[in-house]
């Protein structure tokens, strides 16, 4: 199928970019990154990584025009130890750890054992949940591109609510230029009947609704409908959020992809 | 002249040392099979254990463990789940070690269970290879009690004549007057002519298997086992072998337990594998409500994960869930799918297509399949993002000595079978319309 199709390089906005570059008038961003458990999108936010930090997005896009500005980066993920992205980057020549302007704050590590301990009030855990953003945002020096992975964890397992891990989202959006928001959760699972509002369901629905309406672009990798294919991975849909981004020159350039990636973790993308 | 191939080693000294033999020792000519070599006379170059020592120093210390192979596809250590076919289609050849695998049953049948117990008497045979000296595995079984054990499945031995032949044969090798006197008579009776002309054409030569094969299978001989089902381990584990944890109300205290056992397991043995099992997660009989709520559960599993990660040279994980009380779009199925790295979804057949199958394959009994088996996540791979997803490729069937994964396919019937037992069954069937267009 994919045969007889162009490659097509990606790319996000209008202005051909995938990370726009920053200026002190823009508004920051916000992007929600979602993935079915079939498709991983790890490729992608390897390649967003790769260009933030050096303005490249060499798999995916080679014709892209290098960033002037290279961005701080700053990941912060409830799913993955560092040496994850470490070495998905590493495909794509970035060196993670001989780059300075990178930080990686692993929060999947002792999550229940140290940062927010089980067995406390609802009180005490919103503490805990503080106190650990405050740690974050405490280490932030200039406007880095922000991402955060999975952290509708949070609401599933503990008495956390949705507005208050919204808080803390909208801290680290206001001291960043670029957030990246990773969700992992199936949208089989978000149910708007629910009116229990201790319904970890509930919880992780009303999240995902509040924060889809503050994002300026979406981006999710979902299996084929139409089931696998050998040529085929998944489609990527690039669709613009509620949010208005400023500029208004710039604009999110609505598109779906159909993608594959082979074994050795090369990335094909062509029009759908 | 002479029937001996130009490249052949000749054999009768058996010596395994050939490896660190000096130039000067080869020139001296063959060594003349069956004579003995004088004593005192041994080169002492031939024992030098310096050109062996390289070669073990070489590979790591994980990989050189007989219980561990490096994955087909990403070269990780890789550990056996106990059952081939599902190794294989993990693709790594098993589980890569650091990453974890949920079993998912979709009906009231138990064949994930099964899965598991082999899993662990995988792990118990590890453990005695070498005859125990040497720990190699260790398995921490969370929320049972210690006499599920005793039900594990042992290693196959072979069908009953196959172990009738291998008892009459360890009685001729027992040194006995009848043996040796039935061994000078039978000597006389052949004459050893035929031994001569079998010599001639290599009827006497074992099968050359391909060298890759041979390699394989000479190197990671204790990786994999085949376990008969119908057998019981014995003697059955001990505290050496397993640890057996049980459910506390708090599953911090449980992660502790969890992670004191490996630490300490891993400090008296540094490369030692550790399998940690949840057998039958989430049955109401051993959760109770508040351990079943995702406030236990899901932080229980995100915390082993995290363990699993610390330990990633060391640790697997293997539940099993089923699908029944916990469906696929259930809050706890669906966030343990996004933890684990691997999951594989058993489905056995309905009523309707194992009566199908049954009769498709009447005469053939050994083929009949019991149900569906789906990859959605294959570790490392599918983190990775590339498309592992399988439904409704692959088939199971679950027989006495082994549990075996096949390609799936929908049976055929016979059209004459199905035509005559139409004819008999329906006879008013066929249509008196003429049906020409």
């Amino acid at each position: 199928m994919s045969s007889g199709r162009q490659q097509q390089q990606l790319v996000f906005f209008n202005d051909h970019s995938i990370i726009p570059e920053t200026s002190d008038e823009d508004s920051s961003i916000v992007g929600i990154i979602s993935e079915s458990p079939g498709t991983s999108a790890a490729w992608l936010v390897a390649t967003l990584i790769e260009n933030s930090l050096q303005g490249s997005a060499n798999h995916i896009n080679s014709e892209l025009s290098k960033r002037r500005i290279k961005s701080p980066t700053l990941f912060i993920s409830f799913k993955h130890v560092g040496d994850f992205y470490k070495k998905l980057c590493k495909r794509n020549g970035v060196d993670l750890a001989t780059i300075k302007d990178f930080q990686y704050v692993d929060l999947f590590t002792d999550l229940f054992t140290k940062h927010i301990p089980s067995g406390t009030t609802t009180a005490a855990t919103n503490k805990h949940l503080t106190s650990m953003f405050d740690n974050v945002i405490g280490g932030i020096k200039s406007t880095p591109v922000i991402f955060v992975e999975y952290p509708e964890i949070l609401l599933t397992t503990t008495d956390i609510s949705p507005n208050e891990l919204l808080v803390q989202l909208d801290r680290l959006c206001k001291l960043s230029s670029r957030t990246f928001v990773l969700l992992s959760t199936d949208r089989t699972l978000i149910d708007f009947s629910l009116t229990d509002s201790s319904d970890p369901v509930f919880k992780v629905s009303d999240f995902i609704s509040k924060l889809y309406h503050r994002s300026n672009i979406n981006i999710y990798c979902q299996p084929l409908a139409t089931g696998r294919a050998n040529d085929l991975t998944g489609t990527l849909c690039i669709s613009r959020g509620p949010n208005v981004i400023e500029p208004r020159t710039l604009n999110v350039a609505s598109r779906d992809y159909l993608y594959h990636i082979n074994r050795d973790g090369n990335v094909k993308l062509y029009l759908r | 002249m002479s029937f001996r191939k130009r490249g052949e080693v000749v054999s009768g000294t058996g010596n395994p040392l050939v490896v660190g033999r000096s130039p000067a020792l080869t020139a001296r000519g063959p060594v003349v099979p069956g004579r003995s070599t004088v004593p005192g006379r041994n080169n002492p170059i031939r024992g030098s254990p310096s050109t062996a020592a390289p070669v073990a120093s070489t590979a790591s210390n994980n990989v050189s463990s007989p219980c561990i192979r490096p994955s087909i596809v990403t070269s990780q250590p890789t550990v056996s789940t106990g059952s081939s076919d599902l190794d294989k289609l993990l693709l790594h050849s098993g589980i890569p070690l650091g990453c974890s695998l949920i079993v998912e049953e979709s009906s009231t049948t138990d064949f994930a269970s099964v899965l598991v117990r082999l899993f662990v008497s995988q792990g118990v045979l590890h453990n005695r290879i070498d005859d125990g000296n040497v720990q190699l595995c260790h398995l921490v079984v969370v929320g049972m009690p210690q006499s599920w054990a005793n039900d594990l499945p042992g290693p196959y031995k072979g069908t009953s004549k196959e172990q009738k032949k291998l008892k009459i044969k360890e009685n001729e090798q027992k040194i006995s007057v009848s043996n040796l006197s039935n061994i000078q008579t039978e000597r006389q009776r052949t004459g050893g002519s035929d031994l001569k002309i079998a010599w001639r054409y290599g009827l006497n030569k074992p099968e050359k298997e391909s060298s890759d094969q041979m390699v394989e299978t000479e190197t990671y001989s204790n990786y994999s086992t085949q376990f008969d089902l119908t057998q019981k381990f014995s003697p059955p584990p001990s505290i050496q072998d397993i640890s057996f944890v049980a459910l506390s109300p708090n599953f911090t205290t449980l992660v502790n337990q969890i992670r004191q056992i490996i630490s300490t397991k891993i400090k008296q043995h540094p490369d030692i594998v550790i399998r940690i099992v949840l057998p039958n997660l989430l049955t109401p009989s051993l959760y109770s409500p508040t351990q079943s709520s995702p406030q236990f559960i899901l932080p229980l599993f995100h915390s082993l994960q995290s363990l699993l990660s610390t330990y990633s040279n060391n640790a697997i994980l293997m539940t099993l869930i089923n699908l029944d009380l916990y469906t696929r779009n259930h809050l706890i199925t669906s966030t343990l799918e996004n933890i684990f790295d691997g999951i594989i979804n058993l489905q056995p057949f309905n009523q309707q297509m194992s009566a199908l199958i049954e009769k498709a394959y009447k005469n053939e009994p050994k083929r009949i399949q019991q149900g569906l088996v789906n990859v959605i996540k294959v570790p490392v791979l599918s983190e990775r993002g590339a498309m592992m997803v399988r439904m409704g490729e692959y088939a199971f069937k679950n027989g006495k000595h082994k549990f075996e994964i096949e390609s799936w396919g929908i049976p055929v019937i016979d059209e004459e079978d199905s035509a005559s037992n139409n004819q008999q069954d329906i006879p008013q069937a066929q249509t008196t319309k003429n049906i020409d267009f």
